[in-house]
């Protein structure tokens, strides 16, 4: 692109840039709402325990999560079936994945595993206990701050996408970093989950009180059953902690999956897809 | 597994988990704890060749010292003598091979970055067989093998030596 054309198209695009920014400032957005609305208004005068505890009255009091990180409260409590059912969007993509690649595995080559240089792979090193500590500390604070189960999930996937990329997809897998392995933490993970939302239907069965379905704190109509917000003094959140912890394993080793599957070499899953043959046909 | 070998990476999962959080409640302690826990088993193959080695306090006050040392006089050192050439754009930029007699993975890699991170010289790459830097030079000073490595890696290698290497005395 010769220069002229470049200022050119420099100057039609900041030329949009700030029409676009002159038509939001004028009112182009509709007005502007300055404050809180009252849905707003509703989760945070109720989500946080203290203001359960000290502002609302009894018969209010069943509508708290009883976690103080709104966003959180409102994900896995006040809309958590819809947040259970993204869960399982996530993880039908995964199992859409493992599904393709079924049977495909990469032949064991002869040469080490080397990777990039020693000052990349020593450094790397040291940065996987951090990463680690970084998000079992996101999953288990979920409930207080900003973060939760994905965002923490995220958070550790990317030591495997980091191993892959500094030592190699083979040194990964001589660790014990598998598929199967990855495959077990995940589903352990969504058993918890489905656990979690189930325990009070099973509760409700066994005892003939009414318990809603993924129900965290007591509720109106509901009040035999809760989650307990507390735990040996420590403020946990009821259902909140435990879904953010469960969530936290099954992203984590469901990116790790992607990761393992992704990273086999394109010319050997075209070769089995197409042709198969023997090394292609492990299960 | 050996519970000992696990400790050092423990302990520094611990710290991050710590630092990162926050926070030192109860709650964090206990949890703080148990991810340390599991990551230092997990990790502590990967990490740690030499159990004695990692757990020697003196080689844990080698590393203050050095850190104390590097982030003071070092840098200073090393910026009160690039900034001139780097403002008045005299430079006589090359890169050389720098020999050096340590041996470990972590000290050739401290060293390395140690290098790296002060103005004017960068280790391009490393060749742990050989003990050999390739180090890029805003200034070279010096061309034989001796000179080169009394300008840039004498004066890190001593706490190197101490931190990482020479585990049969101690």
């Amino acid at each position: 692109m010769s220069g002229v054309r470049k200022v050119a198209s420099a100057v039609a695009l900041l030329a949009i840039v700030a029409a676009l920014s002159l038509g939001a400032a004028a009112g182009g957005m509709g007005p502007f709402f300055d404050g809180i609305r009252s849905l707003g208004a509703f989760y945070l005068s109720t989500a946080p325990p203290q203001i359960a505890e000290l502002v609302l009255g009894p018969s209010y009091r069943g509508l708290s999560s009883y976690s103080p990180e709104v966003v959180t409260s409102i994900v896995w409590d006040y809309r958590g079936l819809d947040t259970y059912f993204e869960t399982a969007v996530f993880f039908l993509a995964i199992i859409g994945a493992v599904a393709i690649y079924r049977g495909i595995e990469e032949p064991v080559l002869r040469r080490p595993a080397s990777g990039l240089s020693p000052i990349v792979r020593a450094v790397t090193k040291f940065l996987i206990p951090i990463n680690i500590a970084v998000a079992a500390s996101i999953a288990l604070h979920g409930h207080l701050t900003p973060g939760g189960g994905f965002q923490a999930g995220a958070a550790l996937a990317v030591a495997p996408i980091i191993v892959i990329v500094v030592f190699s997809r083979r040194y990964l897998l001589e660790r014990g970093v598998t598929k199967l392995k990855a495959l077990f933490f995940r589903s352990a993970g969504l058993i918890g989950i489905a656990l979690v939302v189930l325990i009070p239907v099973i509760w409700s069965v066994i005892s003939g009180e009414w318990a809603w379905v993924m129900q965290n704190q007591w509720k109106p109509g509901a009040e035999a059953f809760s989650y307990p917000a507390y735990l040996g003094g420590a403020l946990i959140s009821g259902s909140i902690w435990f879904l953010n912890l469960f969530e936290f394993l099954a992203v984590s080793f469901g990116f790790t999956i992607l990761f393992l599957l992704i990273s086999i070499d394109e010319d050997t899953v075209r070769s089995c897809m197409i042709r198969g043959g023997e090394e292609c046909d492990r299960y | 597994m050996n519970p000992a070998k696990a400790l050092g990476p423990a302990i520094l999962t611990f710290i991050a988990y710590i630092v990162f959080s926050g926070s030192v409640s109860g709650y964090d302690l206990i949890t703080g704890a148990a991810i340390a826990v599991i990551t230092g088993i997990l990790v502590s193959d990967f990490l740690v060749t030499d159990t004695r080695k990692s757990l020697d306090i003196r080689r844990l006050g080698w590393l203050i010292a050095y850190a104390f040392y590097y982030l003071t006089i070092a840098e200073l050192k090393s910026h009160l003598s690039f900034a001139p050439k780097v403002l008045s754009g005299r430079i006589r930029p090359g890169v050389v091979e720098v020999r050096t007699h340590l041996k470990t993975e972590y000290g050739m890699v401290t060293l390395a970055n140690s290098i790296t991170n002060t103005p004017g010289t960068a280790t391009v790459d490393i060749d742990p067989e050989k003990q050999v830097l390739y180090v890029h030079w805003l200034w070279v000073e010096s061309e034989d093998r001796e000179g080169v490595r009394e300008k840039i890696a004498k004066p890190f290698e001593t706490f190197i030596k101490h931190i990482f290497e020479g585990g049969e005395q101690a």
